[in-house]
């Protein structure tokens, strides 16, 4: 009986004495994942399967003589494409939903007052069964036509690093809620003079499927950037800029970043007489951060490529090239980047000669996530034009670049341009002529990570260029 | 002679029996159990005994009853005894001269104490008209001839007796229902009936031990005798005395229970309240003996009567024992609160209060409906109709059998009135009782008041309990409650009781098969209402009996002890699940081990060791302490010995087993996953509390008072750690409601819109699986939902099920919603008439305002994404989404809804815009028929496909089909009226009619109810064995026993 009872009490005492040991280290608690979606970003051309894609287009102007605006859909697959476009306007008026086709490897364009005549601004929501396919919207106004990404996703975020009312150039923000209940956003700004949050735009309502435009009241600024924050429910926010005078001309409407980077890139810029590069640097936190800018493409010289800005919290840098001392005038890519973590968005100004007047265009950095060896873009040139396209190659291996177009036959490469040499860390330009690459969707892909912008027309008899990236993917 | 296991003073027995004057006697010794030596040493002490063994333990009086068989012809005379009865050389001689001169039936000697023959002990018994008896002499009394006079008395103890043998046979021998205590009262007084004399004869004397309660400490002494006494009482009583008599009865053992808290007789009556009760079920038995009875009666009962005394015995008797305290011996003078019965009822008192001050503010204002304490509904009949309709309407509903446990609650409800506010709080608190109650019924195998005491407190106090109710862990609760129900039962089967001091294992008893089906079908019953609850028992039981069973072998009780233990908990763990079959049955599949073991957590997030150990669990504070309670487990195994030894074994495996179990499923390294820690951590509950009474015990008996060395210092700090580490629960009775939340997401949902605005629907709970408050399926570790109708939630959504296809489809919603493959998901759900998606965020108990549980990462963001869904303005406690493209439960469909309906695929409803349809009969449920005028188009039912629906229009039974893949539609040709209705199908109801059978086979065994036609069998003269001895023969033809074979084992209890 001792040896039984030694046996037991050996036993449990040993049990315990594991379990004490094997329990030594807790766990640490994890938070269970629902999604794995990531930070918003700026628009992409989605892989993978989906029931139905929506994409946000941030508005065009609508109501008066010779603005308007369309929507791009491009379907390259070789099934057509079915879904529905609801049109979102102003003054309160209810959406208009319609159906829509777009057979394989076409695209259709659909003016969006032909869906919701009434409003200032239209956006609208393209819903694609199925997935596949990409949507870009264009802009049509008087000062200059502009083409804009549409969001993959709404967003309870959005910054713009650029803004612009001297001379009283005109600036709006248009938010757009494609949600069946209201958004509550708060709007705040920066200028020279610091930080403003007017109470009238503190908690400011936008309605359930709605669109609201709003100014933000800050007259005579340069220097103007701005954020968007909604505290409930979440919407897509644009910006349309009419520049007016004091060096800027032209009309842009952009889509704002959804969210912020540490770094971000810019496939097209330029030093040059006549040229004005300016690069505006939004830090919305609330620590004080340092960028450094490097551009890219450059020949070799003994220019020293890296200046610093220091962006104060919640404040705006500028880098302006011209005061960049060695800069080798031509075309160049620039990236920024900072330590600090995603802290800031970038946006480019960037005013060029055009005929005898200058046309300005502003395009938000893409973040170096975006990086990627295929850009399409529903919208592409319908003048053969000399640099439509920019490239820039980010990694440090030079790489071979084919230009193709949507057609008949699915994508075909442009005569000639189905291997262009893009150097390592090198900037090139691509010119589309050939009168069957006109004015359809367009694809660059290499084996190399780039960036890809386009540079329209401005419409009409309008001199000058419109710059926007194309979409990753 | 009926021998059991006898101690050394048997052969002083033997020899007064060898030493009787008288000339014609022949011995019967009836050896009942392990027989050992005892037929050697009986024939080398009396010459010529007969000496036959019987299997089991049916009771005295069923085994003495074999004579009736094994002795042949009537012309003599039996004399009755026990095996610890020393007779006087002439004690036999005088008895027999007594009857032949007396003309008596029945004579008995003068007992006398054992060890002090001088103290007189019986001579014959009094009673009174409720069986109580009245000893006659006082305890203690000094034999000065004063009762030496031949006279008449009601009874005579059974310990000697001596019948004549015609009456005896007259009689049919002993009453078969009574194993111990009573049968001698149950034979006088049919003895009395038949107008036999019962006389006592001082002459004869005998020496008695009278230590039944010492040698049988297996055997509920109270509640046998209290059972015996009332089953004489109701059978032999004259049937016009019968109502007055019964009423009496009634009040007296009211009486008696009240008073016996105070007096120190609270077991004497717990257990005549409870023999009361006990006569419900056994009413047919007692009718039935009565009709046997009534056929003897040859004297009025007017006369009977006029032989019992005056009064009521027990007071007279207490009257005079008062009086004569203190001519009572020194050593047997103890207080009230030093006798086992008073502390034992000082201890439930203490508890029973303790719980009624931790538990004030949920008595006062009721159990608030949050985790598993939803809310029993107001309609009981309605809840026994939704348990039997053949359609469970949990989650998106089904053609299932809805759980056992929902029929039990609509039943139990007779219990508080139908008043179901009051069991909804009865059925939490009252676990609180049961679980306390359970382990002091085990703690019946320890033979200290101590250590039961012990035992009942750390079990009470231990902190697992509190910290269930503050998360709302009905069904971990109910574990709680029922794991020392199921380990006593097994003990019991299988006979383990505590041996006497100085034995070096555990004592086995032999248990009547009878019994032991009893006791199966009380475990088996404990098992089977647990699951019914708590499917996780399922898995938890059986490894708690594997577990007893492995501790018993190892404890030092015999390995048939382990069997039995084993087999006997195995077998009721089986029984239980063909108890629960039909509802069991829906479980079986896929997603069948998530319902039956709960949803898993997230990867790595199980509570740590220190938290396992120390129940820490929910939000009682200062539970740290408790971790105590660990020494004695320790301790136990090293400083018990005999009986003390074997528990602290069954403790320790109980601890350690469990707790490794706990731990490997929290970490997630077990094969398969088991179910809520707070059902794990029950048996290890029931060890600390095992394993602490043991240390006490230990102290008590092995330690104190031997030599001095490392045992006494260790006893004591282990007793030390039981005080310091039953104060959590203490503390834990500070708030006066568990920590329970004030206010739980449940109330809020009264927020949501009722459902005869816009036509009923539903509610999708997707969150931390901890805190959705409703049963549902689990998405992916850590995520649960869950769909519940409208803007209530009830008990019916604790049980959870296997998916459906509803739930199939749900998934992929949810996972379009997760993927961002859709932002159209609002349309995915709205076939099964989503209305709302409710994200809890705090629950009170799980996630509180302090420390909320982070909501799953993506969730908000993903669901904001949705074009469809809409947040609604919500207290913090929960985030609501309302999905604008939500249709009615019952709705004609637009015509794209309709055209929709048609498909199967996701895009296509995604796709398509099926809002605007228009809600009809909006009160029409599976339970209640609905009819209305229905235009040309689609009815939509959102449930799953089932033929079990019909539409019916006049005769006309419109066909249904299934709609968007997995719903239920009908294509109403024409404008027609119609009544939308569910047909239970018949096997349904044939199923459920056997399982109800089978519940109420279970009870009647339990409650001690045989087959009258088997009783009726057993209870005639017919031999059992070939007759050994005659009266008139002188040379028996069989001096050896071949084995006898077992005597009526189902004779002894009823």
């Amino acid at each position: 009986m001792r040896l039984q009872r030694t046996i037991a009490a050996v036993v449990i005492a040993g049990a315990a004495a594991g379990l004490a040991l094997a329990g030594r280290q807790s766990p640490v608690p994890l938070t269970a994942s629902f999604a794995f979606l990531g930070e918003p970003t700026m628009p992409f051309v989605p892989s993978g399967s989906f029931i139905t894609s929506s994409w946000f287009c941030p508005g065009v102007p609508n109501g008066q003589d010779g603005v308007g605006g369309n929507v791009v859909i491009a379907n390259p697959s070789d099934q057509p494409l079915a879904g529905r476009i609801t049109v979102y306007g102003t003054d309160a008026t209810a959406p208009v939903s319609q159906l829509l086709s777009v057979a394989a490897r076409t695209s259709i364009t659909v003016t969006l007052s032909d869906v919701q005549p009434v409003g200032t601004f239209l956006s609208a929501v393209v819903e694609v069964d199925g997935g596949g396919g990409f949507v870009e919207q264009q802009a049509i106004h008087p000062a200059g036509n502009a083409v804009a990404a549409c969001a993959n996703a709404a967003s309870s975020h959005w910054y713009f690093a650029d803004g612009f009312t001297a001379a009283d150039s005109e600036e709006r923000l248009i938010l757009t809620n494609p949600y069946p209940d209201a958004a509550i956003v708060d709007i705040g700004f920066v200028t020279k003079d610091g930080v403003r949050k007017p109470s009238r735009l503190q908690g400011y309502p936008v309605p359930g499927r709605s669109v609201q435009v709003v100014e933000l009241g800050a007259k005579d600024e340069s220097i103007l950037a701005s954020k968007v924050v909604a505290s409930r429910g979440r919407i897509v926010a644009g910006r349309a800029q009419n520049q007016l005078g004091a060096g800027r001309l032209g009309y842009s409407m952009t889509l704002g970043a959804p969210s912020l980077s540490s770094q971000l890139y810019f496939a097209d810029g330029e030093a040059g007489a006549g040229i004005t590069e300016v690069y505006r640097i939004f830090n919305p936190t609330d620590q004080d951060v340092t960028v450094d800018a490097v551009f890219l493409g450059l020949p070799v010289t003994d220019f020293q490529n890296d200046q610093q800005i220091s962006v104060p919290a919640g404040g705006v840098g500028t880098l302006d090239t011209a005061l960049v001392r060695g800069l080798p005038a031509g075309r160049h890519g620039a990236v920024f980047s900072t330590f600090a973590g995603d802290s800031v968005v970038v946006e480019r100004i960037l005013t060029r000669p055009a005929g005898r007047s200058i046309a300005t265009t502003v395009v938000v950095g893409s973040p170096s996530t975006l990086a990627s060896t295929r850009w399409s873009g529903a919208i592409g040139s319908d003048l053969a034009l000399d640099d439509v396209l920019v490239v820039l190659n980010v990694d440090n291996v030079d790489t071979i670049v084919k230009v193709s177009t949507l057609g008949p036959g699915g994508w075909v490469p442009v005569p000639g341009m189905d291997a262009l040499a893009l150097p390592a860390n090198g900037v090139i330009t691509i010119a589309i002529t050939d009168p069957s690459a006109l004015g359809t969707p367009f694809r660059v892909e290499g084996t190399q990570r780039m960036y890809v912008e386009r540079l329209l027309a401005r419409g009409g008899d309008l001199r000058g260029r419109s710059g926007s990236f194309a979409l990753a993917g | 002679m009926v021998v059991h296991e006898p101690g050394p003073w048997f052969s002083q027995v033997l020899d007064g029996l060898a030493r009787q004057d008288y000339p014609n006697l022949k011995s019967l010794f009836l050896v009942v159990g392990d027989a050992g030596d005892l037929p050697e040493q009986i024939r080398v002490a009396v010459a010529n005994a007969f000496v036959r063994r019987v299997d089991g333990n049916p009771g005295y009086g069923i085994v003495a009853n074999e004579v009736l068989h094994l002795v042949e012809g009537v012309n003599g005379f039996f004399c009755f005894l026990h095996d610890d009865v020393a007779l006087e050389a002439d004690a036999i001689r005088l008895l027999v001269e007594e009857l032949y001169r007396s003309n008596a039936g029945i004579v008995g000697p003068k007992l006398v104490e054992w060890d002090a023959p001088t103290v007189l002990q019986h001579v014959g018994l009094g009673v009174d008209r409720f069986g109580e008896i009245d000893p006659i002499v006082e305890r203690g009394e000094l034999d000065q001839e004063q009762h030496d006079a031949v006279r008449d008395v009601f009874a005579l103890p059974s310990a000697c007796l001596l019948v004549r043998a015609d009456l005896f046979h007259t009689l049919v021998g002993f009453d078969r229902s009574i194993s111990f205590h009573g049968e001698d009262l149950d034979l006088c007084w049919r003895a009395h009936l038949g107008g036999a004399r019962v006389v006592v004869v001082p002459s004869a004397r005998a020496r008695h031990r009278e230590q039944l309660i010492e040698r049988r400490p297996d055997l509920p002494h109270e509640t046998l005798r209290a059972r015996h006494r009332l089953r004489v009482v109701t059978t032999l009583s004259g049937a016009g005395r019968l109502p007055t008599l019964s009423v009496q009865l009634v009040l007296l053992t009211i009486a008696e229970f009240v008073v016996g808290f105070f007096t120190g007789t609270g077991r004497a009556g717990l257990a005549g309240m409870g023999a009361l009760i006990g006569l419900i079920p056994r009413a047919p038995s007692i009718i039935a003996r009565r009709r046997a009875v009534a056929a003897g009666r040859s004297v009025p009962d007017r006369e009977v009567v006029g032989l019992q005394i005056r009064g009521i015995a027990r007071l007279t008797t207490y009257a005079r024992s008062r009086d004569q305290r203190t001519l009572v011996l020194a050593h047997e003078q103890r207080s009230w609160r030093e006798r086992a019965g008073a502390s034992g009822a000082t201890a439930w008192i203490v508890l029973l209060l303790a719980l009624a001050v931790g538990s004030r503010q949920l008595i006062a204002d009721g159990v608030p409906a949050f985790g598993q304490f939803l809310p029993f509904g107001e309609s009981p009949r309605r809840m026994l109709r939704l348990a039997t309709s053949g359609w469970w309407g949990h989650g998106g509903g089904a053609s299932v059998t809805a759980p056992t446990g929902m029929a039990l609650v609509a039943l139990s409800s007779v219990v508080t009135v139908f008043h179901m506010g009051l069991l909804h709080t009865v059925g939490v608190l009252g676990l609180l009782v049961v679980g306390p109650l359970g382990v002091w019924r085990l703690s019946t195998a320890f033979t200290t008041i101590r250590a039961r005491i012990v035992t009942l407190a750390v079990y009470a106090a231990i902190p697992l309990p509190g910290q269930l109710i503050s998360l709302g862990r009905w069904q971990a609760l109910a574990v709680y409650a029922a794991v020392p129900w199921l380990v006593d039962g097994i003990r019991r089967i299988a006979g383990i009781a505590a041996g006497p001091l100085g034995d070096e294992g555990e004592r086995v008893f032999a248990v009547a098969l009878h019994t032991q089906l009893r006791l199966l079908a009380s475990v088996t019953l404990v098992v089977a209402v647990t699951i019914a609850f708590s499917p996780g028992f399922l898995i938890v039981a059986p490894i708690v009996v594997v577990v007893v069973a492995l501790a018993t072998a190892v404890g030092g009780a015999r390995w048939t002890a382990a069997l039995e233990v084993l087999g006997a908990g195995l077998l009721a763990c089986i029984l239980a699940v063909l108890a629960n079959l039909p509802w069991l049955v829906s479980l079986v599949g896929k997603g069948g081990w998530a319902a039956v073991v709960g949803m898993p957590v997230a990867a790595d997030s199980g509570p740590s060791l220190r938290a396992l150990a120390s129940f820490d669990l929910g939000n009682l504070q200062g539970v740290v302490l408790s971790l105590a309670l660990y020494l004695p487990v320790l301790v136990a195994p090293v400083l018990g010995r005999g009986w003390r030894f074997g528990w602290g074994v069954r403790a320790g495996l109980l601890v350690v087993v469990f707790g490794w179990l706990a731990f490997l499923n929290g970490r997630h390294r077990l094969p398969v996953r088991l179910p809520e820690p707070g059902i794990l951590l029950a048996p290890v509950a029931l060890g600390l509390a095992i394993a602490a009474g043991c240390v006490v015990a230990a102290f008590e008996l092995d330690v104190k008072g031997g030599h001095f060395g490392w045992r006494q210092p260790l006893g004591l700090l282990g007793s030390f750690a039981v005080v310091i580490g039953v104060l959590p629960g203490v503390f834990a009775l500070t708030s006066g409601r568990w920590e329970t939340p004030q206010t739980t997401m449940i109330d809020l949902l009264g927020q949501l819109p009722d459902r005869s605005v816009d036509g009923d629907y539903r509610v999708l709970w997707v969150g931390d699986q901890r805190i959705v408050p409703a049963a549902g399926q689990s998405m992916r570790p850590g995520i649960a939902y869950a769909l519940t109708d409208d803007r209530t939630l009830q008990v019916d959504d604790v049980w959870s099920t296997r998916p459906t296809t509803i739930d199939a489809d749900i998934v992929t919603a949810l996972d379009a919603i997760a993927n961002g493959t859709t932002a159209r998901a609002g349309r995915l759900l709205a076939p099964f008439s989503v209305r709302y998606i409710v994200i809890p965020v705090i629950d009170g108990a799980s996630s509180t305002a302090a420390n909320p549980l982070a909501i799953p990462a993506g969730l908000l963001d993903a669901l904001g994404d949705q074009l469809d869904l809409g947040e609604v303005y919500s207290p913090p406690n929960v985030v609501v989404y309302e999905n604008k493209a939500w249709i009615p439960a019952r709705s004609v469909l637009t015509a794209e809804g309709a055209q929709a309906s048609k498909l199967a695929d996701p895009a296509s409803l995604a796709q398509a815009d099926v809002s605007g349809a228009v809600s009809v009969l909006p009160e029409a449920d599976h339970l209640t028929p609905g009819t209305v005028g229905l235009p040309e188009g689609t009815l939509h039912v959102s449930v799953p496909f089932d033929d079990g629906w019909h539409l019916r229009s006049g005769e006309t039974d419109l066909q249904g089909r299934p709609a968007f893949g997995a719903t239920l539609a009908f294509d109403v040709p024409t404008a027609v009226q119609a009544t939308l209705s569910f047909k239970t199908p018949a096997s349904h109801t044939v199923v459920l009619w056997a399982q109800a059978a089978g519940w109420v086979i279970l009870l009647l065994v339990a409650g001690g109810a045989r087959p009258t036609g088997r009783r009726r069998r057993y209870s005639g003269t017919v031999g059992l064995a070939e007759p050994v001895l005659a009266f008139d023969d002188d040379d028996p033809a069989a001096p050896l026993d071949p084995i006898l074979r077992p005597v009526d084992l189902d004779g002894v209890t009823s």
